[in-house]
């Protein structure tokens, strides 16, 4: 009860103490058919942190992604992403969101095979309205700062896999998003090469100020993150539900 | 592994006669190394002395493998609260994560939780060495790497362990 | 190769079906139709063959002339002959008039009895249409019908001809009248090898689109079948093991095909025996090759499909190991204009080498040249292709068009292969409306001052005319507003044809105020120049004088009735020389029929192989959003909107086909060209007809519909919910 009783700093300083997170959702659920994905979840992405989200598979964590990034409507539960209700948008206005604020970077499979990695990285700048040439020119600029300039030229096919991935970060960052969903980025990499792009994927987005919410089961990986929390059968763990308070 | 612990985590269990303490502990935990009577019989002394365990009713006599024990109140919230510290991440660890798992299992405690801490711990430590490594020469990253394989190691074991636990339970309650 | 494995290969799941279904109902198509042009090809000879009876061949006397009649004495051993080309309404009929003796002793066509004056055979078609005309308009033109022409005189089941007795010394006295000892047997084969010449042309240019269209399907899953080989090599089969496992299938998919196709060919034949050849409809049997040939052509397809399958499986082998990334495309070369360079070189050497080439040798060259360029089209595509992509993406704006421009470059083959049936037909239409442009240039006729009405039915007088008479009846009959008689003049005035003022009013002419006689040009007013010049004014002249009538001329209120029963009593007087004539019939000169009915051919299959065409790109499209339903599902994930997709999808086939279709469309005006001014008389291209036009706007608007039913397809592939993060 004490704690409501405003002190005379609160008045005389403003309250900076906590900024509005990020993503902010409460009570989500979400049922398919019989089965219940997601079972009550509060949830909390604050500004400039890289979060890591593991669970088991079938956990419900892929689900949880898919209603933070407005993929899919929850049947309950509100999902606030930079101040923006996502239940209050159209499926369109929730892609053009997806578009301008959110940045993706899969596992795999999405670079188009058929461009080189300057128009790869340039294509989500097109899609927002930007000139050729100009979408060049920041593409290129986002491959040097991830240390790929040598690459510039080739197709996803001549490069190795932890350049390609680092060619999707680029793409991710290209648009300057407010988050990144990132789904086992290194999944299909080994070790070493692992380690790199994940250094540089963070070197790039602390610079930038990007939130990170990074989906992996793989606890090196994790241990790049913030903080991480655990999905398990549609609910967040004790210890996760602990570390968010 | 801390030996006392897990013997007053057995008499907590059931297994109230000296003799009985020496077998079970090592049909649990001592299979490669079994701990001699003496041992045995120090630590549940000490443990007397401060005031964890207690002797119930004596034959007249008996040496202490015939000696009744019993817990305390003050032993079982030394047992809690062992339960609820997690250890450090480090290569000794092992012993002690698997007696308080399978104590946390006989005692029918919240062996969930047990782990759950644990397993944030880990990946505490495991962020902590990450940030570590990011500036650190390389020689002392191949270290710090190590260190995190083997860390990842018990975080492996330890959801494995998490998977399984109430097969563990239903195996526990089987073999008393 | 164990059973197993070959199962585990070839019948693993649905889309495997779906696709050896595709080959099948592709091959059967394509058998359908060329077991039906393989039919017709070996059958034009006979078909001229049985109606040659119709020609006139002079074999015996010397061939008559006005007046000048050298025929033989009546007698057993000859008869008498005209040929002529009487119309009703539009439509001509050919009727063949003899003058037999007795006791004959030349054969008569299927050994039927001579007719004697005022009798006659009609064909089966022709007595149809007597009979639903009533008789004043047609059938009283030649007297009682005795039967029907048997099928073994009759070029087609729709051929309208009439054989019709006549008296001997009636005939003699007509102009045009020739004497033979035996009727013809056998055509000339002009029209056949003309024929020939196109079906030939015809099952080339059904072949491509077929092909191609095949061959989109058989690609189909092939990433996925290259990958299942992969494995079936680890199990240890060999590299000929898996390619003769790839060409039994396909051999025997094939033959599957080829023996429905057989099927297929008789539930099209009576559609396809509609088409006109040489004036007529076809028989059934005169489409149907004998089963000889259709076993060899089941069996040549069958072989072709393996052996295409076996050859394409070994080459493409990968190995054990598969490929795991995805396999570029060789690269796209320059040389890949040859084929159609040397197809143009070939062409041009026989267009304008016609006069030293021999016949064979020209066929070759021409037949050869012609196939060569449509090969070397869809060869070639791919290096246009890569080049336009590459001008593209350097210009590309929007997103869009950057993915294209992308997947245009490192896959022009596949890019192309889609369009290259469409872009082939319309090289072929093309060419074919050049070519029959000039003859569209002959004038239609026109009702003109100064030309004979179009109501007007001229004919000549015979000798013994009864002129006067034959007027009276004619202005006596309903429908007939009024019949005029033109007169021979002499040569002091100067014109051959003079008519009272008043009658060369009724009939057309604008006469000079206040002439009683004019003398007219019958030429230039019963036909029309092709530059419309206007016909000769009529002259005054003093008197028509001595001269005597030659010609007569009915004007009708002009209604189809009024038209056929004032021919028909003029052919039934018998004070006519020959059938009347409206100018509309003047105007339809033999070969116009030809042209006409190649037309229809050429359109009609045109039209089959745009269909195909369409379907090909339809597949095409469908089978290259599908394999890149992961990256496109990803796109739309990461907030691409669907119609960016569908703007990919469109931009890669329209790209392609918008430049290659004016390239095509501009080769096939290049070579009809090239045909016209070398092998024709002076005519000159002109415009193509409006059939051309549909005939594009179709292929596009076939196109466009192909592309866009793809859309469906590509929306529920790449859908948010369906692209699983995990």
């Amino acid at each position: 009860m004490a704690d409501n009783i405003l002190t005379a700093s609160d008045i005389y300083e403003p309250s900076t103490a906590r900024p509005e997170p990020l993503i902010h959702t409460t009570g989500l659920h979400k049922r398919f058919g019989a089965t219940e994905a997601l079972r009550g979840i509060d949830l909390n992405v604050h500004r400039g942190e890289v979060l890591a989200v593991m669970g088991p598979s079938g956990s419900g964590k892929s689900t949880l992604i898919h209603c933070l990034a407005g993929v899919l409507t929850p049947d309950e539960g509100h999902v606030v992403v930079d101040g923006v209700d996502l239940g209050a948008l159209s499926a369109d206005a929730r892609a053009r969101l997806r578009l301008e604020r959110i940045g993706f970077v899969f596992q795999f499979g999405q670079l188009l095979p058929d461009l080189n990695a300057v128009d790869n990285v340039a294509l989500p700048l097109l899609m927002r309205g930007m000139g050729r040439k100009k979408a060049t020119s920041q593409a290129g600029e986002w491959l040097d700062r991830l240390e790929l300039a040598d690459q510039a030229a080739k197709v996803p096919g001549d490069m190795s896999g932890g350049q390609a991935q680092r060619v999707a970060i680029a793409r991710a960052l290209a648009t300057n998003p407010s988050v990144i969903f990132a789904d086992e980025p290194t999944g299909s990499l080994d070790s070493v090469a692992a380690e790199n792009v994940l250094t540089a994927m963070l070197q790039a987005v602390r610079e930038a100020g990007t939130t990170v919410v990074l989906i992996t089961h793989d606890p090196r990986t994790a241990a790049y993150a913030d903080r991480e929390i655990i999905v398990r059968d549609g609910k967040l763990s004790a210890a996760s539900i602990a570390s968010l308070a | 592994m801390d030996k006392s612990l897990a013997l007053l985590g057995l008499v907590d269990s059931g297994a109230s006669y000296g003799y009985d303490l020496k077998h079970r502990y090592d049909e649990v935990f001592g299979r490669d190394k079994p701990i001699a009577f003496g041992q045995v019989y120090a630590v549940l002394a000490r443990m007397i002395r401060d005031g964890l365990l207690l002797t119930l009713g004596e034959e007249a006599g008996a040496g202490p493998d015939r000696k009744r024990y019993a817990i305390t109140e003050a032993g079982r919230g030394r047992i809690r609260a062992w339960f609820v510290t997690p250890d450090v991440p480090a290569p000794e660890l092992a012993g002690n994560l698997f007696a308080k798992v399978v104590l946390a299992c006989m005692l029918e405690e919240d062996a969930d939780a047990l782990l759950d801490l644990q397993r944030t711990e880990h990946m505490a430590r495991m962020r902590e060495l990450t940030r570590a490594k990011q500036s650190a020469p390389l020689i002392d990253a191949i270290a710090i790497d190590h260190a995190l394989f083997q860390i990842e190691a018990d975080l492996r074991w330890i959801d494995m362990t998490s998977a399984r636990l109430s097969d563990i339970r239903k195996e526990i309650r089987h073999h008393g | 190769m164990r059973p197993s494995a070959a199962r585990l290969l070839l019948f693993s799941n649905a889309a495997s079906y779906r696709r050896l279904a595709g080959i099948v109902a592709g091959v059967a198509a394509a058998v359908a139709m060329l077991l039906i042009l393989l039919g017709t090809y070996l059958h034009l000879p006979d078909r001229e063959d049985r109606g040659a009876w119709v020609s006139q061949e002079v074999t015996a006397g010397t061939q008559g002339y006005d007046g000048a009649v050298a025929l033989p004495d009546q007698g057993a051993s000859v008869i008498l002959t005209r040929v002529g080309v009487d119309y009703l309404d539009l439509t001509p009929i050919d009727v063949v008039r003899v003058a037999a003796t007795h006791d004959t002793q030349v054969a008569f066509p299927a050994g039927l009895t001579p007719p004697g004056s005022g009798e006659y055979y009609a064909s089966p078609a022709m007595a149809a249409l007597i009979a639903s005309t009533p008789p004043d308009e047609l059938g009283d033109r030649y007297g009682t019908m005795i039967s029907e022409l048997p099928a073994s005189t009759l070029k087609g089941s729709s051929q309208l001809a009439v054989l019709a007795g006549a008296e001997w010394d009636a005939l003699a006295a007509l102009p045009g009248t020739t004497a033979v000892d035996q009727f013809a047997t056998r055509g000339r084969h002009d029209d056949s090898t003309t024929y020939r010449l196109v079906i030939a042309i015809g099952s080339i240019a059904l072949l491509v689109p077929i092909a191609l269209l095949i061959g989109i399907v058989s690609q189909l899953g092939a990433a996925e079948r290259r990958e299942r080989f992969a494995t079936v090599r680890l199990i240890g089969a060999g590299r000929r093991g898996i390619a003769a496992l790839s060409g039994l299938e396909m051999g025997l998919a094939s033959l599957a095909g080829a023996l429905a196709g057989i099927g297929l060919m008789y539930t099209l034949r009576p559609a396809a025996a509609l088409i006109k050849i040489s004036g007529s409809e076809s028989f059934l049997a005169d489409l149907t090759p004998s089963p000889g040939w259709m076993a060899i052509a089941v069996l040549g397809v069958a072989l072709l499909g393996g052996s295409a399958a076996w050859w394409r499986t070994y080459r493409d082998d990968v190995g054990a190991l598969g490929a795991s990334r995805e396999r570029a495309e060789k690269r796209a070369t320059v040389a890949r204009l040859i084929p159609l360079a040397l197809g143009l070189g070939a062409f041009s050497v026989a267009t304008l080498g016609q006069s030293w080439l021999d016949s064979t040798l020209f066929t070759l060259g021409l037949l050869g040249g012609f196939a060569l360029t449509a090969f070397g089209i869809v060869v070639a595509g791919p290096w246009v292709t890569k080049v336009l992509a590459a001008f593209f993406a350097r210009h590309a704006r929007t997103a869009p068009s950057l993915v294209a421009a992308g997947r245009l470059s490192r896959h022009p083959r596949a890019t192309f292969r889609s369009v290259a049936g469409l872009v082939v037909a319309v090289y072929l239409v093309s060419m074919f409306a050049g070519l029959t442009s000039f003859l569209s240039s002959t004038a239609k006729p026109r009702e003109v001052t100064g030309m004979i009405s179009l109501d007007a039915l001229v004919a000549p007088l015979s000798h013994e005319a009864d002129a006067a008479g034959l007027v009276s009846l004619l202005e006596a009959m309903p429908g007939v507003s009024s019949a005029v008689l033109v007169y021979g003049g002499d040569s002091t005035s100067g014109y051959a044809d003079l008519m009272t003022a008043k009658d060369a009013a009724a009939v057309g002419f604008a006469p000079p105020a206040g002439a009683e006689t004019v003398a007219v040009n019958m030429s230039t007013a019963l036909y029309d120049a092709a530059d419309y010049s206007p016909p000769e004014p009529p002259s005054r002249v003093d008197a028509i004088g001595a001269a005597a009538p030659y010609q007569v001329i009915a004007v009708t209120e002009g209604d189809d009735a009024s038209i056929e029963r004032a021919r028909t009593a003029m052919i039934a007087s018998g004070s006519v020389a020959g059938p009347p004539y409206t100018r509309a019939n003047l105007a339809d000169a033999g070969n116009l029929t030809t042209v006409n009915e190649l037309g229809v051919m050429a359109y009609i299959g045109m039209g089959i192989a745009v269909a195909i065409s369409a379907l090909a790109l339809t597949v095409a499209t469908i089978t290259a959003a599908l394999d890149r339903k992961r990256t496109f599902g990803l796109l739309r994930l990461s907030g691409m909107p669907v119609r960016a997709l569908r703007r990919v999808i469109t931009t890669e086939a329209a790209v392609p086909l918008s430049v290659t279709l004016l390239g095509s469309a501009g080769l096939g005006f290049f070579v009809a060209w090239l045909m016209i001014e070398a092998l024709g008389n002076g005519e000159k291209m002109g415009a193509p007809d409006g059939r051309y036009w549909i005939a594009i706007a179709l292929s596009l608007a076939l196109g466009a519909a192909a592309i866009a039913s793809s859309f469906g397809m590509v929306r529920r592939s790449t859908e948010v919910t369906s692209t699983r993060f995990e």
